[in-house]
């Protein structure tokens, strides 16, 4: 009985030899060792295993409830996970629900050679970026090596209650989208409940503002000390971790510059597609710098949707200025350096571009930060929105 | 649940058996059957203070005893000395950890702590030595489930009043090592339950003995309508309809007397202000003139609550059913 209803969740678990458990080692992957025995009837190995997890995490529900059922089939036959007259069935099914996930998430581990398509290009200095999925509830690390992504990490994600698509405040979903991370909140500041830190996204972006979503209090945070992890879907919006992964997390990311991409369900590319997408864009913006330094304005306006609107200005408005400045100009030299091309989730072709630019001219110099969201028009990158990043 | 099966008696003699030799080479004249059997009165007959000085006029001869020593483990826990209860039967344990009846009763100790685990602990060692000890068997049983059920609190984060719930798990009040002048195939744990003794799980004692039912009365009808008649009788404190119950050549336990027994049996049952007997999972096998009954016995009194598997063995005695022996275990 009890093989048959933890089977259920174990489904297709391929076995692979993970080496003994030992102290110390990731919980997730103990938990996927206490399956693995469960599956091969070796009940009572999966309740020391269980027991020597739970010895080091004693708030990890999903151990304790395994724990359980292995006790309780030494007494009696069960006929279901969490045998008890009355069990809450809401708290069971998330329970029954994270189990599923996290052996879900292991089975379904990214290719080795393939990266998310979101990651085009990563500056030089950004020394990781993260990708969320939230239909697996799963947090992934990839770190820069060259300018090429390569997995480091990833962790099990709890996401907002309503689930992902955040439009509006109070709407208790996890918004979808690229961000990066703005800066951290130490957890004395914060109480027990969000763990050791907070690290706060930029949600709404520029994007989510022209689209007029609101909300704001995005963060990547810890959970409370009573608990090793939450149920799938129990925040308020924000993507939560345990207490011990934020940790690990915190040491990978640096504020204002790692990137955390929200999606549904990531998209990957093996590397040579992932290569040939970059190149093909990489044209059109120096296309569009090279049109730009060329002071021929018809031709620099032609890499602009008429949808476009920067902070002041659309498409007409930015035109206008743009002849007129043009108009004063001898020579223009844009120097780019440090580009990063994320792209959006979601069914457009959006890409979010971010770059230092050094502008000289016979009458200006200005160096920025700039950020542009460039989208697929008729077969044609355009940009759709520029301002200061 | 492990039932107490008839080969495993043997197991089980094997293991009277090297238990008592062990006592008879490592305890200078371990036999004290007088002793015993007179501190194990004043035990139950609730003289406490005693019986404990008997016991320590033995020990301070014979120190290393194994029989009195369980004794005076069980004359602390009767006057909630736990501390010191739990001391001697550890000592037992550690001194003779072949016998199973020191771990069963340091896991009720234990249990009445609240320290599940350590109770979990000594009973799988009792088990370890004799597989097929029921009581133990038994007492592991509620403890998992009682551990089972702390963990689902955590996992489902019940605030359950089950947590003050205690878990009481059965006393065994004779080790087979020494003490008995006729070694039998039954347990340790007494047939009858006596005074003073901690209850086990609280299960609802749900159906009673079956009732036959339908005109046509076979023996097995027979045999069950004189077991609950016994039943009734005790939880209606008709000590002569209860005695009728049992014939003549009935084997009183501990090498007593019938009447030594009877008496015994009329103080136990009339001296109570209120009994019950409850019967569960009654099963009857007749062959002729003789029968045997095996079920889950419930008894309860104000203060004392005992759960233990009995097997009566019955003849057929001039058309009356009658109880020839009377042992717990399965």
């Amino acid at each position: 009985m009890l093989i048959k209803l933890h089977k259920c969740v174990l489904a297709g678990l391929l076995v692979a030899s993970c080496g003994a458990s030992a102290a110390g080692t990731d919980p997730e992957i103990q938990l996927l060792q206490i399956y693995r025995e469960i599956g091969s009837n070796h009940l009572d190995k999966a309740l020391v295993l269980t027991e020597a997890l739970l010895n080091e995490h004693a708030n990890f529900r999903l151990a304790q409830l395994i724990k359980g059922d292995l006790l309780l089939a030494r007494t009696r036959p069960i006929h279901t996970v969490g045998d008890l007259p009355n069990a809450p069935q809401d708290k069971l099914s998330e329970l029954r629900e994270e189990a599923q996930l996290r052996l879900r998430a292991y089975r379904e581990k990214p290719p080795t050679n393939a990266v998310p398509r979101y990651l085009m290009q990563l500056r030089p200095d950004q020394k990781t970026a993260v990708v969320v999925d939230t239909k697996k509830s799963r947090l992934y690390v990839y770190e820069n090596v060259n300018g090429q992504p390569r997995f480091l990490a990833d962790y099990y994600i709890t996401q907002g209650k309503a689930g992902d698509g955040k439009t509006r405040e109070g709407d208790e979903k996890t918004p979808i989208g690229v961000y990066h991370i703005t800066g951290t909140v130490p957890g004395s500041k914060l109480g027990d409940f969000y763990g050791p830190m907070a690290l706060p996204i930029n949600y709404p972006n520029e994007w989510d503002k022209s689209q007029g979503r609101t909300g704001h209090g995005i963060w990547l945070h810890g959970v409370p000390s009573n608990t090793y992890n939450r149920a799938p879907k129990a925040s308020n919006g924000c993507v939560v971790l345990a207490n011990q992964d934020l940790e690990k997390l915190n040491r990978q990311v640096q504020i204002g510059m790692t990137p955390v991409i929200i999606s549904e369900n990531i998209e990957w590319l093996d590397l040579d597609h992932w290569n040939s997408e970059r190149q093909s864009f990489l044209k059109s913006f120096e296309t569009w710098r090279a049109d730009w330094e060329s002071l021929d304005t018809e031709k620099y306006l032609s890499h602009y949707s008429k949808k476009f609107s920067s902070n002041d200005m659309n498409y007409t408005q930015w035109a206008e200025r743009k002849r007129q400045v043009n108009a004063g100009k001898q020579h223009v030299q844009v120097r780019i350096d440090n580009i990063s091309m994320l792209r959006y989730p979601g069914n457009d072709d959006m890409l979010v571009v971010t770059f230092d630019q050094d502008y000289r001219s016979s009458n200006l110099s200005n160096v920025m930060q700039k950020r542009q969201y460039w989208i697929r028009e008729n077969g044609y990158w355009r940009i759709l929105h520029e301002g200061a990043a | 649940m492990q039932l107490y099966k008839t080969n495993s008696g043997f197991n089980r003699l094997r293991g009277l058996t090297a238990a008592f030799l062990l006592l008879v080479c490592t305890a200078a004249g371990a036999q004290s059957t007088a002793e015993s059997v007179e501190v194990s009165n004043l035990l139950k007959a609730g003289q406490y203070d005693q019986a404990m000085k008997a016991a320590d006029a033995f020990l301070s001869n014979k120190p290393k005893d194994a029989q009195m020593r369980f004794l005076k483990g069980l004359i602390y826990t009767e006057q909630k000395k736990t501390t010191e209860a739990i001391q001697m039967f550890t000592r037992l344990t550690e001194d003779y950890p072949e016998l199973p009846e020191p771990y069963n009763n340091l896991a009720v100790l234990y249990a009445a702590q609240g320290k599940y685990e350590k109770a979990r602990d000594s009973l799988e060692m009792a088990i370890r030595t004799h597989p097929s000890y029921a009581t133990a068997h038994e007492n592991l049983g509620d403890v998992y489930a009682k551990l089972a059920s702390q963990a689902y609190d955590k996992a489902l984060q019940l605030d359950s009043g089950n947590a003050a719930a205690q878990t009481k798990l059965s006393l065994v009040r004779e080790m087979i090592g020494g003490g008995r002048t006729k070694p039998t195939p039954a347990p340790a744990a007494k047939p009858v339950p006596i005074a003073p003794s901690v209850a086990p799980a609280a299960t609802p004692a749900a159906s009673t003995a079956v009732v036959p039912t339908g005109s046509t009365k076979t023996a097995n009808d027979e045999v069950q309508a004189a077991v609950q008649t016994w039943a009734t009788a005790w939880s209606s404190q008709d000590i002569k309809t209860y005695l009728a119950s049992y014939s003549t050549d009935f084997e009183p336990p501990k090498g007593m007397t019938r009447k030594t027994w009877e008496q015994e049996r009329r103080s136990r049952i009339e001296g109570k202000r209120k009994i019950e007997v409850t019967l569960q999972d009654v099963s009857v096998s007749v062959s002729g003139n003789s029968a045997t009954v095996k079920f889950r016995q419930i008894y309860s009194a104000p203060g004392h609550n005992t759960k233990s598997r009995k097997t009566l063995i019955m003849t057929n005695a001039g058309g009356k059913w009658q109880i020839q022996q009377e042992k717990t275990g399965g």
